[in-house]
């Protein structure tokens, strides 16, 4: 069958190999599973708590514009402005008009996929703003000019001696040996940076419509530094963190830290109704794709999602190419349904980055069908828009060919003959192509004479002809 | 123009399957010893318990080493005096050593505390502080997070700063070797009286 | 009652004596088991890719084959999971017949009862689970799930330990994927080959010497990395095993 070659097995190759850094990658990534599991294990509610967050999740979206409008009605009463977003490009500007309009040009950080699938760091850099990314682990990967490779886990492609190497390079730190110090000295490095801030900005992780306040959870305590110093706080949200109660947290705060790092609670969730004494607050709330999402009843349980990551942890794929090999700000099985749906030809392979073991499908804390859905754009994208016309035409003809072939056992038969045959006469034949991929490292199953069926016939023809064989037991 | 008009237009346009808000009731955990249990969760997220004997707070808590270390301890409770007043500004808690809070209630399932304004006017002290000391009652303890949120209630939504804070500052963002003491406090003890 | 066995493409054209192993252990359980002539392939191979349409016709012949008996054993997680995913309405028509699909152990343990295996198996066996088996079927207990969700737990290993001088050790990582995932396997071979070779070792580290399967197509990817590095395990089917037919002999390794 004609196979798409794209992005994702070219840069899962170059992840592997460096056998060593990726065999650490798959071990870190399977630890936190396995702290999943711990977690988990000790609430005999756990499939329960999942439930309940998945529904909540689902009748939060099909009431969606009634909790918009009371999330926004309660965020005024509090002091708080909101503003609505259509797409990456109009949430930059809004952010970039509330600085400008402050002469904000230092700004701290903290942890936010929308403010990555938007670009805002480049876009405001681009103004002349500084804007310091203060998750330690986005902090590493900004000074190194790359992106997060894992939306909880920034900077899990690294090792100590990278992060040693960039604080070198960049903040002219003396030669550190161990996370301990580093981080030490990422500590006095950021306060500064906290202390002199005229604007922070952080993401959100629960919004509540009943109360009007966002909630934002971290274990370092950078949001609530951003938060709680300079006079500005910009948060950012995807219009699909809505909660409609107060109550309903308590669902999600037991299964967010869980689910994300194997903690039962993140060191701080932050609870925050309008703005400081003194302070703004300006909730940005975005679309950028969600409200199409909305219609797509097959792919609509995606917006459930609270980023926690533990699709990715499990993921025996993701552990062993790494978030880059994604090429997408959200990478792993959610990101591998999110990226394509949103520019099907730029993310072929990632339906296909994937065995559809389902593992992911079973942590997901609020129960979206992982695996189903990314089995159901491997056929939208065969069958529907997107993909090049001559690619689609090239691969469904196969696949009919493959079809009308199988369909028949004659045909099936003399098919497989021929392939056994021609394998064990020609074993160089099997070095070409698809075949080829699979015997540059595994050998072939040994090529039997006869298949099963053309054994079983003879079989039975023998003993058609031998009825009176008392140790004849079959048919 | 903002763009919220015709979001809410085009949210409307679309017809979903309604579906029914859950009540939120379950079978949930509930510990025989909330004390033990949040100890055990608290040591977990890197912080630890102390207890004072006879409700004797103010020995409990000039009894901690991370007190007797310290050059400039303020106290936000009455009954424990320390020896640096609270900063005036914000930004004046990075020079405070150890900073000493009453927590409202305590979480046995997860070790995490819930504080607001009331027990930090300058909500910044909480994380600038090197160290932070909180003060809780041990009847003070739920079994988990829906208790927590009924006894909340309303006052969750009030105007302002809440949060629950489980355990010191932390990190292992650096190949996963967890680091205490990140940008927040270095170390957190609570004190159950 | 009536039952057919169902033959994976693949079980046919690579593994013959799987099917055979499979009729022996039905027979030695006293159950005459029929083999329709005319069946063909499941269709996976076309529908994990997404070509559903192309993968009908398919579903078509397998209803008309198979219409008329109770059970259809099928000697293949992965393929009775897909043709259960026709009857859930994933693929396009729903074979009547999809419904009485049954994976070969599912059937010892709950038609059967789980008879005892008469053959001995004196080897050290590690029983891989298979993703589809486990997950989409549903036969065992996902290492995911919570405690509330304990389900029975997996026939394949229920079957394994009533077979005698049979000793199972178990992987570190009970359930993780072999890497084969159908076209997977040569559309990401790098990443294929490495989660394969992750297994193998971890089979090897709890002292394997035959690593089982409900599923040949998992053993054929982990196989075939053995044999091409030389490892000293070996694979069988779980009817091979169940029937007690000998290990087939591992490469001696050859001084360099």
């Amino acid at each position: 069958m004609t196979l798409v070659q794209l992005s994702h097995p070219a840069r899962a190759r170059s992840f592997l190999a460096d056998g060593e850094r990726a065999r650490f990658h798959d071990a870190a990534l399977w630890q936190i599973r396995a702290r999943r599991d711990q977690r988990a294990a000790e609430l005999p509610e756990w499939e329960a708590l999942r439930e309940l967050a998945a529904r909540i999740k689902a009748h939060t979206l099909a009431q969606l514009p009634e909790y918009l409008e009371r999330f926004e009605e309660n965020a005024r009463r509090h002091g708080a402005h909101v503003h609505f977003a259509r797409d990456a490009a109009e949430h930059n500007r809004i952010v970039f008009e509330l600085l400008r309009a402050r002469g904000v040009t230092r700004v701290v950080k903290s942890k936010s996929m929308l403010t990555e699938e938007c670009g805002l760091n480049p876009f405001l850099e681009q103004q002349g703003l500084e804007v310091v990314d203060t998750d330690l682990g986005e902090l590493i990967v900004q000074l190194r000019r790359e992106p997060p490779s894992h939306i909880v886990l920034p900077a899990i492609h690294l090792r100590t001696a990278d992060v040693a190497e960039t604080f070198t390079r960049t903040l002219g730190a003396p030669p550190l040996e161990d996370a301990q110090s580093l981080t030490e000295f990422a500590r006095s490095h950021l306060r500064a940076k906290f202390l002199a801030a005229q604007a922070g900005i952080t993401g959100v992780n629960f919004a509540i419509a009943e109360t009007g306040g966002i909630v934002v959870c971290t274990n370092e305590g950078n949001a609530d530094l951003g938060m709680a110093l300079p006079d500005l706080h910009i948060a950012c949200m995807g219009l699909e963190k809505l909660l409609p109660r107060a109550a309903d947290l308590g669902v999600f705060s037991r299964l967010l830290a869980r689910s994300a790092t194997g903690q039962a609670i993140t060191a701080y969730t932050a609870h925050v109704h309008g703005p400081r004494p003194g302070g703004e607050l300006h909730i940005v709330i975005v679309d950028n794709g969600r409200s199409a999402l909305r219609g797509e009843a097959r792919h609509r349980a995606s917006l459930r999602c609270i980023r926690c990551g533990a699709c990715m942890n499990t993921c025996p794929v993701f552990r062993r190419s790494g978030g880059h090999s994604y090429g997408t700000h959200v990478p792993g099985p959610i990101g591998s349904i999110l990226a394509p749906l949103r520019d099907p030809d730029a993310h072929q392979s990632l339906p296909h980055a994937c065995t559809l073991c389902g593992s992911c499908t079973a942590v997901c804390p609020v129960k979206i069908n992982l695996h189903e859905q990314l089995l159901e754009l491997r056929e939208r994208h065969l069958e529907g828009p997107g993909l090049a016309l001559s690619r689609r035409w090239g691969e469904r003809a196969l696949a009919q060919l493959l079809g009308w072939l199988l369909k028949s056992p004659g045909r099936t038969a003399r098919l497989g003959a021929v392939f056994r045959w021609l394998g064990r006469r020609l074993p160089g034949l099997t070095r070409w192509g698809s075949l080829g991929r699979w015997t540059a490292t595994r050998e072939l199953p040994p090529l039997p004479e006869h298949s099963f069926h053309a054994q079983y016939a003879r079989r039975r023809a023998e003993r058609a002809r031998a009825p009176s064989d008392p140790g004849a037991r079959r048919q | 123009m903002s763009y919220r008009k015709e979001l809410l237009a085009r949210l409307r346009a679309q017809t979903l399957e309604p579906v029914p808000l859950p009540e939120l009731a379950g079978d949930w955990i509930t510990y025989p010893d909330r004390e033990a249990q949040f100890g055990a969760a608290l040591a977990r997220a890197a912080g630890s318990v102390a207890v004072a004997a006879a409700g004797d707070v103010r020995r409990a808590v000039e009894a901690l080493p991370v007190v007797q270390q310290a050059a400039r301890f303020c106290s936000l409770v009455a009954a424990v005096p320390g020896n640096l007043a609270p900063p005036g500004e914000p930004g004046g808690f990075r020079d405070v050593d150890v900073l000493l809070c009453q927590a409202e209630f305590g979480v046995a399932e997860n070790g995490a505390v819930w504080l607001d304004e009331r027990a930090a006017p300058v909500r910044a002290g909480l994380f600038l502080t090197q160290h932070l000391v909180l003060l809780l009652e041990r009847s003070a303890l739920v079994d988990h997070m829906h208790e927590a949120y009924a006894r909340l209630g309303a006052r969750v939504g009030q105007k302002g700063y809440g949060c629950f804070l489980c355990g010191p500052s932390k990190t292992a963002d650096i190949e996963q070797a967890l680091v205490v003491g990140a940008h927040g406090a270095r170390s957190l003890v609570v004190v159950l009286y | 009652m009536r039952v057919a066995l169902f033959i994976p493409c693949y079980v046919d054209q690579l593994y013959p004596d799987v099917g055979f192993a499979c009729l022996e252990l039905l027979e030695a359980y006293g159950i005459q088991v029929e083999v329709p002539a005319g069946q063909t392939c499941c269709g996976q191979l076309l529908t994990n890719r997404g070509a559903l349409r192309a993968a009908r016709p398919l579903a078509r012949r397998f209803g008309a084959v198979f219409a008329g008996y109770d059970h259809v054993i099928c000697p293949s997680g992965s393929c009775a999971a897909a043709l259960w995913r026709e009857v859930h309405g994933l693929g396009g028509d729903a074979p009547g017949a999809a419904a009485r699909v049954v994976e070969l152990c599912q059937f010892l343990v709950t038609v059967l009862g789980a008879p005892p295996s008469a053959a001995a198996f004196p080897h050290r066996v590690a029983l891989h689970e298979s993703c589809h088996a486990l997950r989409e079927l549903g036969l065992g207990r996902p290492s995911e799930l919570g405690p509330g969700m304990a389900g029975p737990e997996n026939p394949a290993r229920q079957l394994l330990r009533g077979v005698p001088e049979l000793s199972l050790v178990e992987p570190a990582r009970r359930d993780e994927c072999c890497g084969f995932g159908g076209s997977f396997s040569v559309v990401e071979p790098d990443v294929s080959v490495r989660m394969g070779n992750d297994r193998i070792l971890d089979f090897e580290h709890a002292g394997a010497q035959v690593v089982t399967s409900t599923d040949m197509s998992c053993l054929m990817h982990l196989s075939g990395l053995m044999r091409r590095q030389r490892r000293p395990l070996t694979v069988m089917h779980i009817s091979q095993v169940l029937v007690g037919r000998s290990p087939p002999q591992l490469p001696r390794t050859e001084p360099e």
